[in-house]
């Protein structure tokens, strides 16, 4: 498949669940190398993992034993002093709303929360690019929607590009600039939709409820149908395995 | 039937149990469960121990009271016997256990982190040698570093190295692949991943390990000082035993079992300290 993905841009993989597009994600941050083709960054080529890019995973994936200021300081130890790891950190835990937090135990935090500290962590190493693969999937429906709404307007305010996966149609109107729908086997793009909907709207309106968003819900969900129901044939066919080798095949360019 | 009934029976109960003042019955019971749960079998078992005997229905010259078994252990004390026999038998199991330590963690560290491969083929050897029974391989430990304090040393050892070694392997093994894969993108190499994130995350299963250990250690101690010493708190149980100073032998027993207990309540002291992060309570092996 041949994407680029602008500046700034807000993209939202849509696609399936169950059939890789967590491994796309990955090929993104380095930590898969894809069989074939390359992903490169300005115009180099992505080798491996990088502090240009951050990484908010599905699960929680805080580091238990550390504070929720310790978790955000993580990455920055290798090449910032203390004094200054922990003031950028204090930064943006407030920047998620987290301020008071700081000397909590991801035990000690709900869902939301610990997504919130995931988020911080991987803005505090001010990557050019945000990397989420369906992050807020694990925590529930009035959870979901403040931390989207905070989301993008974190990701405004810090002129982040974002590669956002998920597989809920209206988190990805919600959050996105651009859809792309996801085909389930072969993993390529299918297409690439437009959300012509403000920010500011999207922050005061219920957009949810317009015309305009239920046009695109309609369109993306034709899109995505027939995509579910192949990729229930095949998925019950194979193993993940195979499913990550020719989803791997798939992937031949992508431009940040 | 049957069944469905009780079912109604217990959720009956339960909202009467409710209805009365919830918050007040609950910590309430709770407190005493607590206590109950914690101490009245201990406190009904020495309380028999002490009756039975007295009553002269379990035989006082085999099974003497504990109030005779402290005395005793005072007497013990006094006299110097006790206090070198435990500072023996502490030293046997301090050397063995803390040679296991020395070896089987960095193996176990090296095996489950660096080398998976390599420990996926000598697994199966490591699991056969690990449940072979030790007592049988005591003569043989014997036959090579003879009587002393070495081969006591050796068999103690060997013993322990197994649980710390398997629970190491497992621990890191068992590390959550997403932890791994944020120390990546966080720009750490593979020391780095392994120093931040594997050690720490693999350290209450490591710790599980440590006191199977401990208590592995204690076993083979009191073994090999009954089938071959002349000093330690084995020794002094057989040899009040082989004597008949029965008295004596029960001391012995007890100060083994509080030294076990002692042994055990330290590990889990540094296990908390090290692993506070973790939510659930370290319950007592």
């Amino acid at each position: 498949m041949n994407l680029s993905i602008e500046k700034g841009e807000f993209l939202v993989i849509l696609g399936p669940s169950g059939c890789g597009k967590s491994t796309f994600l990955d090929i993104i941050a380095g930590l898969s190398e894809p069989d074939e083709g390359s992903v490169s960054l300005d115009g180099n080529v992505i080798k491996g993992p990088g502090l240009d890019r951050g990484v908010v995973f599905q699960q929680y994936a805080l580091l238990p034993w550390r504070t929720a200021l310790d978790n955000v300081t993580f990455a920055l130890e290798a090449n910032t002093d203390k004094e200054k790891r922990e003031e950028i950190a204090r930064n943006y835990l407030s920047l998620v709303g987290l301020s008071g937090f700081e000397d909590r135990y991801p035990y000690e935090l709900s869902g939301g929360m610990k997504q919130r500290v995931a988020i911080a962590r991987a803005l505090a190493i001010e990557p050019e690019v945000l990397l989420m693969d369906e992050p807020f999937a694990a925590v529930d429906a009035q959870t979901r929607e403040i931390l989207q709404t905070d989301l993008l307007r974190i990701t405004e305010d810090t002129h982040k590009t974002v590669v956002f996966i998920t597989h809920s149609i209206e988190e990805a109107i919600f959050l996105a600039d651009r859809v792309a729908v996801m085909t389930s086997r072969p993993g390529v793009i299918k297409t690439i939709i437009d959300v012509p909907i403000s920010k500011e709207s999207r922050y005061t309106d219920d957009i949810k409820s317009t015309p305009e968003f239920a046009k695109i819900r309609h369109e993306l969900w034709e899109l995505l149908k027939e995509e579910v129901v192949k990729s229930q044939e095949t998925c019950s066919k194979c193993s993940v395995e195979d499913c990550r080798v020719v989803n791997d095949d798939q992937i031949k360019e992508v431009d940040l | 039937m049957k069944s469905k009934s009780e079912i109604v029976d217990a959720t009956d109960s339960l909202t009467t149990g409710r209805s009365i003042d919830p918050k007040f019955s609950f910590n309430f019971l709770r407190f005493f469960k607590n206590i109950i749960h914690k101490y009245a079998a201990i406190f009904v078992f020495l309380l028999l121990w002490q009756i039975l005997p007295t009553l002269g229905l379990v035989n006082p010259i085999y099974i003497p009271t504990p109030t005779v078994i402290a005395a005793t252990m005072w007497q013990l004390t006094l006299n110097g016997i006790l206090p070198s026999d435990i500072a023996v038998s502490l030293s046997r199991v301090l050397a063995g256990f803390g040679l296991a330590l020395l070896v089987a963690l960095p193996l176990g560290f090296l095996l489950g982190g660096f080398f998976r491969n390599f420990e996926k083929a000598v697994n199966p050897l490591l699991q056969v040698l690990g449940q072979a029974n030790p007592f049988t391989l005591l003569p043989v430990f014997i036959v090579f570093l003879g009587i002393g304090e070495l081969s006591k040393i050796a068999i103690i050892f060997w013993v322990t190295q197994w649980p710390v070694l398997f629970n190491t392997v497992t621990g890191i093994k068992d590390v959550d692949p997403v932890l791994v894969k944020v120390a990546r993108t966080a720009g750490l190499g593979k020391f780095d991943v392994f120093r931040k994130v594997l050690i720490p995350a693999s350290l209450p299963t490591v710790f599980t390990g440590i006191r199977m250990g401990a208590i592995f250690a204690f076993f083979m101690l009191i073994g090999a000082e009954m089938i071959g010493s002349t000093s330690g708190l084995g020794f002094l149980i057989m040899e009040s035993q082989m004597v008949m100073e029965i008295p004596n032998m029960w001391a012995g027993i007890v100060t083994v079992a509080l030294l076990g207990l002692l042994l055990n309540y330290s590990i889990l002291f540094i296990e908390k300290r090290l692993t506070s992060w973790k939510q659930e309570t370290i319950s007592f092996i």
